[in-house]
């Protein structure tokens, strides 16, 4: 058996390479790297805690599912969020966002990383934390699909263009018009003048 | 690099996708221009401040997710199933480990192959008791009786004393059969030294020294004149062929008639001719050692085997 420092430090490919054959600890290290990232795309994406937890669930049993037919020249991530991305579509098209948000609430303050460390968000300010959601909700579909996909998925535009199915160009461009939104939003803060500097 | 430039790889820059170069030109860009400045500076900006909050999932989200994992899992086609142990046992099998194990019983499976087909080969070729090599089985040439003690060990060659000597030894019983002949009382002399040293280097294949040897002791009056002349020209045979070898066999025939090396010679020239596609001549010759005891049974089967041979396929029987 693999001891399991050994196997956290195995790229994606080897764990899945390792998971077809049988080791199911290898789904579980992958699970462990990934789930935070597909639980807060998925989140972000549909706005409510319970709809995430159950979406999430399913993108990882659909990575089980397609693990027999897992194409190695593929990254995991890509596999992983365009799963992620095609249940997010599915659910919102079944559900629409304003049903989810009556689903319940985004996401219990207990459960933010970093919570009660002193913390307050990652930049410290309520209000301004409360702007960026704020203004991450109201971009477009597509905008959004673009930018949660660099920013909390962490993937390249490549892989962001395999997943959303459009050319890279037309993703930068998406991007682009996310974080002029997103700037719009921020761009009275303090913080962010101070980050101008 | 230009300001088009800059405005298509500006996000790479921010997110660190450019390469070295790239990045350089991009930044010697910046320091050239006020615009692509602020662009990029805005851009970092809104980067370093847009973070969402990050939640961590459910306490029980690893574990549900787990156990409907394994069900799935157990719900799995017989087929998918059995494709993962395969998929497993060949990830086993593929480890280096188990391929040099591999690798070294291959060496030694193969060792133990090369080691016991020695004897073998080394029995091919000692399976006459006259020593014949095992090509030559089907050779009939009968021991010569040992001359008699009032005969002088080196007697003045004369062929019809040879043809005498070998017409006595065709008249000693023989078995059919390749290697059931007679055998040899005889005391070694010199000329026996001489025909038997001439027969190992036949068997030792050096056919042109053997041919050499045969033909002198066929041609000093020998005792076994008869035989060296039919290794002579078997010796003819194996170097140049069945063509040059029918005049050697023919001669045999002619020098020794109603030997027993005769006799080896024309069954010789009737394989030889059957070989060489002359099938007529090959039956005749054939046909002419019905009548010889030793050979009769022999001829019997390559006339039926030449007949067969011969006959249009789809010919109704007799």
């Amino acid at each position: 058996m693999t001891p399991t420092g050994e196997r956290e430090e195995m790229s994606d490919q080897a764990l899945m390479l390792r998971y077809q054959r049988g080791d199911r600890s290898a789904f579980v290290t992958l699970l462990r790297r990934y789930q935070v990232a597909v639980y807060n795309f998925v989140l972000r994406q549909l706005g409510s805690a319970l709809s995430a937890d159950e979406i999430a669930r399913e993108v990882f049993l659909g990575v089980v599912r397609e693990a027999p037919r897992f194409d190695y020249e593929t990254p995991f991530s890509t596999l992983l969020f365009a799963i992620a991305q095609q249940l997010v579509r599915d659910e919102r098209t079944r559900t629409p966002s304003r049903e989810l948000l009556q689903q319940g609430p985004s996401a219990p303050e207990s459960s933010r990383i970093g919570a009660g460390s002193g913390s307050l968000g990652l930049r410290g300010e309520p209000a301004l934390e409360d702007s960026i959601v704020s203004a991450v909700e109201a971009l477009p579909d597509e905008q959004k699909d673009v930018f949660l996909l660099r920013e909390v998925a962490d993937l390249p535009f490549s892989e962001i263009a395999t997943v959303t199915r459009q050319s890279e160009t037309a993703v930068k461009i998406q991007m682009q018009h996310a974080l002029r939104r997103l700037r719009l939003a921020l761009q009275d803060f303090d913080e962010y003048r101070r980050a101008l500097r | 690099m230009d300001s088009d430039k800059f405005d298509r790889i500006v996000l790479d820059l921010l997110y660190g996708e450019l390469d070295e170069l790239t990045t350089a030109a991009a930044k010697r860009h910046m320091e050239q221009s006020t615009r692509a400045r602020d662009i990029y500076a805005h851009l970092r900006a809104t980067r370093q401040l847009g973070v969402l909050p990050a939640h961590v999932p459910p306490p029980d989200f690893e574990a549900a997710l787990l156990a409907r994992e394994a069900r799935i899992l157990a719900e799995l086609p017989v087929r998918h199933r059995l494709g993962r142990m395969v998929s497993m046992l060949a990830g086993y099998a593929m480890r280096p480990q188990l391929i040099m194990a591999a690798l070294l019983l291959l060496m030694i499976g193969s060792s133990l192959m090369f080691v016991r087909t020695r004897p073998a080969l080394r029995s091919a070729v000692q399976v006459t008791e006259r020593g014949a090599p095992e090509g030559d089985l089907d050779v009939v040439l009968p021991l010569t009786p040992p001359p008699s003690s009032a005969e002088p060990l080196n007697p003045p060659p004369s062929e019809p004393r040879a043809a005498a000597s070998a017409e006595s030894a065709a008249a000693m019983p023989v078995a059919d059969g390749a290697n059931t002949r007679t055998v040899s009382d005889s005391a070694p002399g010199d000329g026996q030294d001489a025909f038997d040293q001439a027969l190992q280097i036949y068997r030792a294949r050096a056919y042109v020294e053997a041919q050499r040897l045969f033909e002198r002791l066929s041609r000093s009056g020998h005792p076994r004149a008869a035989e060296a002349a039919f290794y002579a020209a078997l010796s003819t045979r194996n170097i140049k062929g069945c063509a040059a070898a029918l005049p050697a066999f023919a001669r045999v025939a002619e020098r020794f008639p109603s030997s027993l090396a005769a006799h080896d010679a024309v069954w010789r020239t009737a394989r030889c001719q059957e070989q060489l596609g002359d099938s007529p001549n090959a039956r005749h010759s054939y046909e002419s050692l019905l009548l010889v005891p030793t050979h009769a049974r022999r001829a019997q089967q390559a006339l039926a085997s030449l007949a067969s041979e011969h006959t249009p396929e789809g010919a109704a029987a007799p």
